[in-house]
């Protein structure tokens, strides 16, 4: 009898209780319902604004790089990933990671300015320019890129440093850049020699890669590999294309290069002059190999750089 | 400046993240750092409050790097110059 007189005082209670404060019960309950909603909500909101703000940044800023920065050159397109709040950063390292306070969005245009070219497939080549030449490259390519993206305040601070600190080397790399030989000569040229030495760059490489560089403004001329082709092959493919040739051999082949300036200055070529290259031509040394590691680990070069006159190959075009 | 063992990646360049403690201390564990100890590879700021923490490259060895411009072109420079590491 006690407990079912109890259980009767509990119910009345809970049926006072609720009678007596049913407005305030309402009120909390939604009270409770539209809060969590807020902190629900506005982590969505949060992660949406973090994406969309970040995101058309991003799209602009590689659009740009990929279409007017470096064209023909794809494969240096860096590639990013904007991680959400309860993503986790992916195992693998990454070259960077770059953070955005929340409402601060803005301040990614200055690291990806600075860093975005750095960043990309195009650091496994730059080993191959010595270091002043390097910093020229990615100096002038983020300079450019805050150009286009009218961003200059930002990147002129580069651009001073580079002035400041190596001016000969950043007017180098921009004639090369202004003249369009960036991507189509000398980046191809790295990658092709990347590629042959299996990224193991010796200092011949980046001795004689550099100052083909430095050379590239001053002259119109592409490079020949004379290799285990006729002669007349390389004659031939020098007059076609009616622009000077820097004709690249190396050990036995070098008797070969030899004949294949002899004959392409019969026709229509001359050699440069020590006065207009700064050094000796032919350039000859020593090459040493790095990789593959079985091979010779040295062995003799040889560098002859002609200049296109035009006549009499002309005629025989 | 700490030497990573650890590779360069293959599947993504930048990581792009908001500066929260979890994750920044599970890529500062990575890179064999802690908060405590985070400091800007330039200017040498305490970054631990990670309010001028700006990024974090872990190439070759990790630049930290603070909010200033002048020492992100400073960082940038040194990952230039870093190549005998890889």
């Amino acid at each position: 009898m006690p407990s079912q007189q109890s259980v009767l005082t509990l119910g009345d209670f809970l049926k006072n209780f609720f009678e007596e404060f049913y407005w305030e019960i309402i009120l909390g309950v939604a009270l409770l319902f539209f809060g969590a909603l807020y902190t629900f909500g506005r982590k969505r909101i949060k992660k949406w604004l973090f994406k969309r703000k970040v995101n058309p940044t991003l799209e602009k800023i590689m659009a740009v790089y990929e279409r007017d920065i470096l064209p023909e050159f794809v494969e240096a397109k860096p590639k990013i990933k904007v991680l959400e709040e309860k993503e986790v950063a992916p195992s693998e390292l990454p070259f960077g990671y770059i953070f955005v306070p929340m409402g601060q969005e803005e301040l990614v245009w200055d690291v990806l300015l600075t860093c975005l070219p750095v960043s990309c497939s195009l650091r496994r080549i730059r080993v191959l320019f010595d270091e002043k030449l390097r910093k020229a490259m990615f100096d002038v390519l983020s300079y450019k890129l805050g150009e286009k993206l009218d961003k200059g305040e930002t990147v002129i601070k580069i651009r001073d440093n580079a002035i400041r600190v190596y001016p000969d080397d950043y007017e180098v790399m921009e004639k090369i850049y202004e003249d369009g030989k960036l991507t189509t000569i000398i980046l191809y040229e790295a990658s092709k020699r990347f590629r042959a030495t299996g990224g193991k760059i010796s200092i011949s490489d980046v001795r004689e890669f550099s100052r083909l560089v430095r050379k590239m403004p001053e002259i119109d001329a592409g490079i020949q590999r004379i290799f285990k082709s006729p002669a007349d092959y390389y004659v031939e493919e020098a007059i076609k294309k009616k622009r000077g040739v820097i004709l690249l051999a190396r050990g036995t082949y070098i008797e070969k290069a030899i004949q294949v300036a002899d004959e392409l200055c019969k026709k229509g070529f001359e050699k440069f002059t020590t006065d207009e290259l700064g050094f000796s031509n032919p350039d000859t040394g020593i090459w040493y190999f790095v990789h593959p590691e079985s091979r010779l680990k040295e062995t003799p070069f040889m560098c002859i750089w002609l200049k296109w006159k035009g006549g009499v190959a002309d005629e025989m075009l | 400046m700490i030497f990573v063992s650890g590779e360069i990646l293959s599947t993504v360049d930048i990581v792009i993240t908001r500066p929260e403690q979890k994750k920044i201390e599970a890529i500062l564990h990575k890179v064999g750092l802690t908060t405590e100890d985070l400091k800007c590879s330039i200017c040498k700021e305490d970054l631990s409050d990670l309010k001028h923490l700006r990024a974090i490259f872990p190439y070759g060895s990790a630049v930290v790097c603070c909010d200033k411009m002048e020492c992100l072109i400073a960082c940038r420079d040194l990952l230039i110059k870093k190549v005998a590491e890889e």
